[in-house]
């Protein structure tokens, strides 16, 4: 290794200046503004105050008359829902994978929802609950439940939303699962079975905690979409009816582009990039101890 | 050119005023309001567009022996009478988007019912959300979604080929409509009996003050707005007349029908487009709401208040 | 056996939804009225592509336009700086190397919310707001931290045999650089390229937020005005989401292995 200034400074250098000031810069000017009011006097946690008990945030009558809960308990409730779904279904849809014939492929159209751009993710979502066209009304039929357009009312907008966003993300699940069972060592398997263990047991002692590496980075990334979701809300139902689908990153957007109070939106944008900076906090502690 | 537009130059001072040029008194009420500042008058209205109230298709009316009401009452019992229709899916269609022309339906509403100055009352935030006067209309359009005489909110072209085909006899649009089916001369219109006020959106002009030609850009403007001028363009079809006076028999005949409702009312501007900003948004997100719940008036009611503005 | 059928319903299962939406794209409304599963009528049409391909308030083909306009660029030069950063972190010791890694995994979660206002108010004092530039700015920054993350972690792999016998052979370093390492690199930056690429391609906050004259608007800021601010109807919106998606789709399944090794490679090792 050398320390040699100059090659230092030209490789690294240009990158840093641009993420200094367009990045590190921002994210601190925003911190600031939260502590601020639009005079630009500093005001303490008061904005924190305002935005945590306004009703857009968190509606607590929601439990009683139905939704909408307010933009972090339904972020909460993406989490709690999305997430084992997504880690569930992809490992099993991985596992089952394994041995079908032009299985690749079969995992190629399942991770299609992965690739295209979320806004038109929404557009779909909304297409298949729509009461029309949409596939999951046709479904619906088979158990005699009436036809409606799921995204239209308050008590099924943002579970919608949620089932839609599992078919559109399972295939990272799906494919990185895939992935690091094929790392799993052949011999493990063969030991086990010769010592008599059930399919099941082996499952569960040997596969699951193997895949730890893997499901660390799967809940991770997974935690962070489900957080900072926009674009399938925005296209969708954006966050309505009645505020019933709102989501966090999208009220961070209607205070500041609509009704123009940077430092509320400013709080909402601290609080997202606190719980984004919690969730990766294992995942980076992993990736620190690899680097050094 | 859009009102604020030229409300902001004339004040700036790009604009000629046209005090004196134009004959106020032969407009329609309203109708010169937005391009006024203080009592300098900077812009004139031409012709424009309306919401004037509920289309239906004459041949469908006439099917079914239906004829249009002249009060509340005879129009609840049409409703009655249309929900009763086999193929029906609802009486009246319900358009929406990113959230007119729910927006449009119930400023009609509330317009019929509590008189033209409550939506420039809105708008400028001297009268509550909560207010009797508000109420009035409020209560009426959830009592008619209770009984379920509106449909489901459903995207407003495909809706519009629905109601066409005949699933609905009702929808409230605007006059684009016209352009927008096969055969215009089928469309009949009729508003909330009582409707004293119709949204207007108008269309002005205005005369830079960098012009060569003030004096005969002048005579210009001021022709192009009498009732003459006026008269003429909406010979063309799609236009409606912001002056009064003009013939019914100037307009072509689908147009004809909006120009007997808008007779004598006050034109009036959007009221979330005029609001605009937060309000806007949240307006057409509660009505969204509104529309599947209606038992959720008094929620709806409390958001709009709180984020309505304040005088 | 039974596993191979439940494997291909799970596909047809997840197939479904885009032969929906294709199916509302390429016939004519009133055939869809009572759901697109019902062949009833069946007569093709390429009419919607064309109507959302032209559509005289919200033509895609201008929109298509200023998306490649915007993700070439904003591709290219973050991968060109930031692999150029990702050697000088994980070939050179220096006293800011681990603030600077720890800086560049800590931007990997940032959600783009954080930078939204003042990047705007930036841009605005630049002149920079409603221009590809800015935006191509931006997107270079935020693109630079993962990327550099990520060459780093590939840098890491290289054994430095190659590069030591150039330098006895008296190759400064940035000649080996871009003569003996970039060449190595190659597939690692495919991958990087495959998903920034698509990562752009598809961005839609940022654009909402820097861009907004009608004519410069991005393919994925056309869509949502479909929604029903503009005449446009099923048919026109499903065609027009079709095009938008094409796009990443085509990168995605012509880059397939590097975009799957990207994103398991620096997540496994």
């Amino acid at each position: 290794m050398r320390t040699r200034a100059k090659y230092v400074a030209f490789f690294v250098i240009p990158a840093f200046a641009l993420v200094g000031i367009f990045v590190v810069y921002p994210v601190a000017r925003t911190v600031v503004l939260s502590f601020l009011d639009s005079d630009g006097k500093f005001v303490g946690l008061q904005n924190y105050i305002k935005v945590l008990s306004s009703r857009e945030i968190v509606n607590l009558e929601g439990l009683s008359r139905g939704f909408p809960l307010g933009a972090l308990v339904h972020n909460l409730l993406w989490i709690a829902i999305h997430l084992p779904l997504t880690l569930a279904l992809g490992l099993v849809l991985a596992v089952l994978l394994r041995n079908v014939r032009g299985g690749a492929v079969i995992k190629s159209i399942i991770f299609l929802g992965m690739v295209m751009p979320m806004i038109v993710g929404g557009v779909m979502i909304n297409f298949m609950f729509d009461r029309n066209l949409g596939i999951f009304n046709a479904f619906m039929e088979i158990f005699a439940i009436p036809a409606r357009s799921w995204t239209a009312y308050p008590d099924t907008a943002l579970l919608a939303l949620i089932f839609g966003s599992v078919w559109l993300w399972v295939g990272f699940s799906t494919v990185l699962y895939s992935a690091g069972l094929e790392t799993i060592p052949k011999d493990l398997y063969e030991a086990a079975q010769l010592d008599g263990a059930s399919a099941l047991k082996i499952f569960t002692k040997i596969t699951i905690p193997m895949l730890r590496p893997i499901t660390i980075v799967v809940v991770t990334m997974t935690l962070l979409w489900e957080l900072k979701v926009f674009d399938i809300v925005y296209v969708a139902t954006m966050g309505g009816p009645g505020g019933a689908s709102n989501v966090l990153a999208l009220q961070m957007y209607l205070y500041a582009f609509r009704a123009l109070d940077f430092n509320r939106s400013a709080v909402v944008a601290v609080l997202l990039t606190m719980s984004t900076l919690l969730v990766s906090l294992p995942l980076l502690r992993t990736l620190r101890d690899d680097q050094s | 050119m859009w009102a604020s537009f030229i409300r902001e130059y004339g004040q700036k001072g790009h604009i000629l005023t046209l005090n004196g040029v134009l004959d106020e008194a032969k407009f329609l009420p309203g109708a010169l309001d937005a391009v006024k500042v203080g009592d300098k008058l900077y812009g004139a209205a031409y012709t424009g567009k309306v919401k004037p109230g509920f289309w239906y298709r004459k041949s469908f009316f006439a099917k079914h022996g239906l004829t249009p009401p002249n009060t509340w009452n005879e129009f609840v019992e049409l409703l009655e009478k249309i929900k009763k229709i086999p193929g029906i899916k609802a009486p009246i269609a319900s358009g929406d988007g990113v959230g007119w022309p729910l927006s449009d339906v119930t400023e009609h509403f509330l317009i019929s019912f509590g008189g033209p100055e409550l939506q420039l009352d809105l708008i400028e935030g001297k009268v509550r959300w909560d207010s009797n006067l508000v109420m009035k209309g409020m209560n009426k359009l959830v009592s008619l979604l209770k009984n379920k005489y509106f449909g489901e909110p459903t995207e407003w072209t495909l809706v519009l080929k629905q109601w066409w085909n005949g699933d609905y006899a009702l929808y409230f649009m605007g006059s684009w409509i016209t352009g927008m089916v096969d055969d215009p001369n089928d469309l009949g219109v009729f508003a909330l009996p009582g409707a004293n006020g119709v949204v207007f959106g108008a269309d002005y002009a205005f005369v830079p003050k960098y012009t060569q030609y003030p004096e005969e850009a002048k005579k210009l403007i001021a022709w192009l707005c009498s009732p003459e001028g006026q008269a003429l363009q909406v010979k063309q079809g799609g236009h409606v007349a912001t002056a009064v006076g003009i013939d019914l028999s100037s307009y072509p005949p689908v147009d004809r029908e909006v120009a007997k409702i808008i007779q004598g009312v006050t034109a009036l501007p959007d009221l979330d487009d005029s609001i605009g900003g937060e309000f806007q948004p949240t307006f057409w997100d509660q009505l969204k709401l509104l529309w599947v719940a209606p038992d959720r008036l008094n929620d709806v009611i409390r958001t709009l208040q709180e984020k309505a503005p304040k005088k | 056996m039974l596993v191979s059928l439940l494997g291909w319903l799970v596909a047809l299962v997840w197939i479904l939804p885009f032969m929906g939406v294709f199916m509302t794209a390429i016939r004519p409304l009133d055939e869809l009225l009572n759901g697109w599963w019902n062949f009833q009528t069946f007569r093709p049409t390429i009419s919607n592509f064309s109507g959302a391909w032209n559509h005289p308030t919200a033509a895609l083909s201008r929109g298509m336009l200023n998306s490649l306009i915007v993700a070439v660029p904003a591709t290219l030069l973050p991968l060109f700086l930031a692999t150029m950063a990702g050697y000088g972190l994980s070939r050179y010791k220096f006293r800011l190397r681990t603030p600077l890694l720890a800086l560049v995994i800590i931007a990997l979660a940032l959600p783009q919310q954080t930078i939204a206002v003042p990047i705007f108010q930036m841009m605005n004092a630049l002149n920079l707001v409603d221009t590809y530039l800015g935006l191509i700015i931006v997107h270079t920054a935020w693109g630079i931290p993962w990327i550099a993350f990520f060459m780093r972690n590939f840098f890491t792999t290289i054994p430095k045999a190659m590069e030591e016998a150039a330098r006895i052979d008296g190759a400064s370093d940035i000649t080996i650089f871009f003569k003996v390492v970039l060449p190595l690199a190659m597939p690692a930056i495919g991958s990087a390229f495959a998903l920034q690429f698509t990562w752009v391609w598809s961005d839609f906050f940022l654009a909402l937020i820097l861009i907004y004259s009608p004519d410069k608007l991005l393919a994925t800021q056309r869509i949502p005005l479909m929604r029903g601010v503009y005449h446009v109807d099923w048919g026109l919106l499903s065609s027009a989401a079709i095009l938008v998606m094409v796009v990443p789709i085509v990168v995605y399944l012509i880059l397939q292995r590097y975009y799957i090794r990207g994103m398991v490679g620096w997540s496994l090792k």
